[in-house]
């Protein structure tokens, strides 16, 4: 279960709206790279890993980027506040406005509703955890990519510690990986799949 | 003299954070013993600064101390607002 804390995990505190930003930054909700994405995917990739270790990690991991799910709505929220009509329409904004308001939506910068085919949940160590790790650093860019289009401090901060996780993330996954590694017949990581065979070799047709 | 709300939370934030990082270490990494001590350190710190600001300004989760009066735990502004975030002094 889950208990939720009261506080943002890093300040977001935006002077200025912006309903522009807020329309780029929303693809770290709903988007194919996504923080919703990131969570889901740790934390359901959890019921088929057979490493007490990794199942922490994903487990830790999964609930921080609920944190950050958090983060990125409160960014969006903030730079949505106190808008005009003549803002809402000169800013492009009025596309997402038509049907969510000043709601936050997960969506992708170009108005693509979240979906789960964005995660992989394959049932295989090795697998699983080289997703993580390619999914920590496509977060990575595409906070770098929101980084090259906002040139607000008080946007930027937020983002740049969000951007710092997905390095540290990144690491813990490599640690993910060679835990699982070392659990695993190190003469052929790929003889048979921890998470479902029961110490069976594959045997392959070939042979 | 009153604690400053939006300084003791900035606190708990770092210690937070630093508990955080060290768990997601640790769960690789089991039995660094110097990381489990810095970890424990950490945690009291949190837990003592948490207890303040619970005293002073209402629950941080929903099973924190509330205090014999109101139901305080849905008292604004929330942490996504603005002004949650910003010294009120």
């Amino acid at each position: 279960m889950w208990l939720y804390d009261k506080k943002l995990q890093y300040p977001v505190k935006i002077k200025n709206p912006n309903p522009k930003y807020a329309q780029i930054i929303i693809s770290q909700l709903g988007g194919p790279d996504g923080e919703l994405a990131a969570s889901t995917r740790y934390l359901s990739q959890r019921y088929s890993m057979p490493y007490d270790e990794v199942v922490g990690i994903l487990t830790d991991i999964g609930t921080e980027e609920l944190a950050h799910v958090e983060m990125i709505c409160a960014i969006v929220s903030q730079l949505t506040r106190n808008l005009t009509m003549d803002e809402i329409k000169r800013t492009g904004f009025d596309t997402y406005f038509v049907d969510h308001t000043a709601g936050v939506y997960p969506v992708s910068a170009a108005g693509v509703p979240f979906d789960a085919k964005y995660i992989g949940v394959k049932g295989d160590v090795i697998a699983d955890i080289t997703e993580d790790l390619a999914a920590e650093q496509k977060a990575r860019v595409t906070y770098d990519n929101i980084l090259r289009l906002v040139d607000d401090p008080d946007v930027c901060e937020p983002i740049k510690f969000l951007r710092q996780r997905e390095l540290t993330h990144f690491q813990r996954f490599g640690d993910a990986l060679s835990i699982a590694q070392r659990n695993m017949d190190s003469k052929n990581f790929y003889g048979y799949n921890p998470a479902f065979d029961k110490k069976t070799p594959i045997q392959p047709r070939y042979r | 003299m009153k604690t400053c709300k939006c300084k003791l939370m900035k606190t708990i934030q770092a210690l937070a954070f630093s508990v955080h990082e060290t768990a997601l270490y640790l769960d690789g990494h089991p039995t660094d013993r110097r990381a489990i001590s810095y970890f424990n350190a950490q945690n009291e710190k949190l837990r003592e600064a948490a207890a303040t600001y619970e005293e002073n300004f209402g629950p941080l989760t929903s099973n924190g101390f509330s205090g014999d009066g109101d139901w305080t735990w849905i008292k604004g502004p929330w942490p996504w607002k603005y002004e949650a975030n910003v010294c009120e002094n």
